[in-house]
């Protein structure tokens, strides 16, 4: 199986979004189980970047008959199908045969895992032909302040209003916290947003 | 200060703080991915220039979080400021408070310094967490028109209202 190159999410939104409207679009996503965030990010940057509704559609407990129905009520919006994980050969190969019932104008985002890709390359060929090049191993969006950025915050706001984080906190507690929005920042850095 | 003066400061600032309690955003994860894809999208119109998902950060703290870019203060050029074409640079800070995925806003901070040599050498607009004991001086929301110590009252803006400001009127007229 070739490499592919880690994407953002809004990369993922990038390539659906130039294909246009209505185009019958299939893409596999790859994520790291590591990220629990990963697909919540996934759905809002791709429906922000394509300005498509998306939805997630776990297929685990679902019949073939109730996937197809669920993905053509509605038919234009980006659907993200998950729960692959106890999909055997007899199953991808109903998939691969029956493929064109499941064929929609909206994008279809298939979320495999690394092994889940592996079977479904090699026992639903047709499918995967549906896919094409568009198969994307999902980067981290990240984001999250790190220890030291956090402190490194901290310090800026004590040096520049030349008091102490206690002292921040001891007035929000008194109800007497300056209006300007630095402070609401400092509360949050310093894990006391029950102050703000 | 003129008793007329103050009144009016006064009853503006009421208006302005019904606008800021006014706005309803999405989910604290929606806003900062909406944010994200704008700054995303106008970072292809500057070559990407700017690594989005490494400057862009958030901290949740129960229900309050913060999307913050570039420094807590602008003290000069930085490689976690968001560079504009003009050779302007961007740092805001916005937090929100979220109850059942939709999001209010406590404040934000949008300081936009001019790169040229011409007008302002910035604009800041601010939404403070509450009102000002001197709503006159320092109307809850503001705009800092390049000096720290003059604030015009400036209506109640969503975040990515503000960066339309800041993209389409302001970085245009640069």
């Amino acid at each position: 199986m070739p490499e592919f190159a880690a994407q953002r999410p809004f990369e993922v939104g990038r390539r659906i979004e130039l294909r246009g409207p209505s185009s019958y679009a299939w893409l596999v996503v790859t994520l790291a189980d590591s990220e629990p965030e990963a697909l919540d990010n996934l759905i809002l940057e791709i429906a922000a970047a394509t300005s498509l509704p998306f939805r997630v559609l776990n297929i685990q407990d679902l019949s073939f008959e109730d996937v197809q129905a669920h993905l053509h009520q509605p038919d234009a919006d980006g659907v993200v199908l998950s729960g692959f994980q106890d999909f055997d050969p007899p199953i991808w190969s109903k998939w691969d045969v029956n493929r064109s019932r499941f064929q929609r104008p909206g994008p279809i985002v298939l979320l495999l895992t690394t092994a889940e890709l592996s079977r479904f390359c090699s026992l639903a060929p047709n499918l995967r032909s549906f896919v094409g090049g568009s198969i994307f191993p999902l980067a981290s969006s990240g984001g999250q302040l790190s220890e030291a950025e956090k402190s490194q915050r901290i310090q800026d706001l004590e040096k520049h209003y030349g008091t102490s984080s206690q002292d921040v906190i001891q007035r929000a507690q008194d109800g007497i916290l300056p209006p300007e929005p630095q402070f609401v920042e400092w509360l949050v850095l310093l894990g006391r947003g029950d102050l703000v | 200060m003129e008793h007329h003066a103050l009144n009016c400061a006064q009853r503006l600032d009421q208006k302005l703080d019904a606008e800021a309690r006014a706005i309803v955003l999405p989910s604290f994860k929606e806003v900062l991915a909406s944010i994200r894809v704008y700054l995303l999208k106008q970072n292809s119109e500057v070559d990407q220039v700017n690594n989005i998902y490494q400057l862009l950060k958030e901290k949740k703290s129960g229900p309050v979080g913060l999307i913050a870019l570039g420094p807590e203060f602008d003290a000069g050029p930085t490689d976690f400021h968001y560079r504009l074409r003009s050779g302007s640079r961007l740092s805001f800070g916005i937090t929100l408070h979220e109850s059942n995925s939709r999001c209010s806003l406590v404040a934000y901070r949008f300081h936009l310094h001019i790169g040229g040599n011409k007008g302002p050498t910035f604009f800041r607009f601010d939404l403070n967490r509450s009102a000002h004991v001197h709503p006159l001086v320092e109307p809850r929301s503001h705009m800092h028109p390049g000096q720290d110590n003059v604030r015009l009252p400036s209506p109640a803006l969503e975040p990515l209202e503000v960066l339309d400001r800041i993209f389409h009127v302001i970085a245009t007229a640069e």
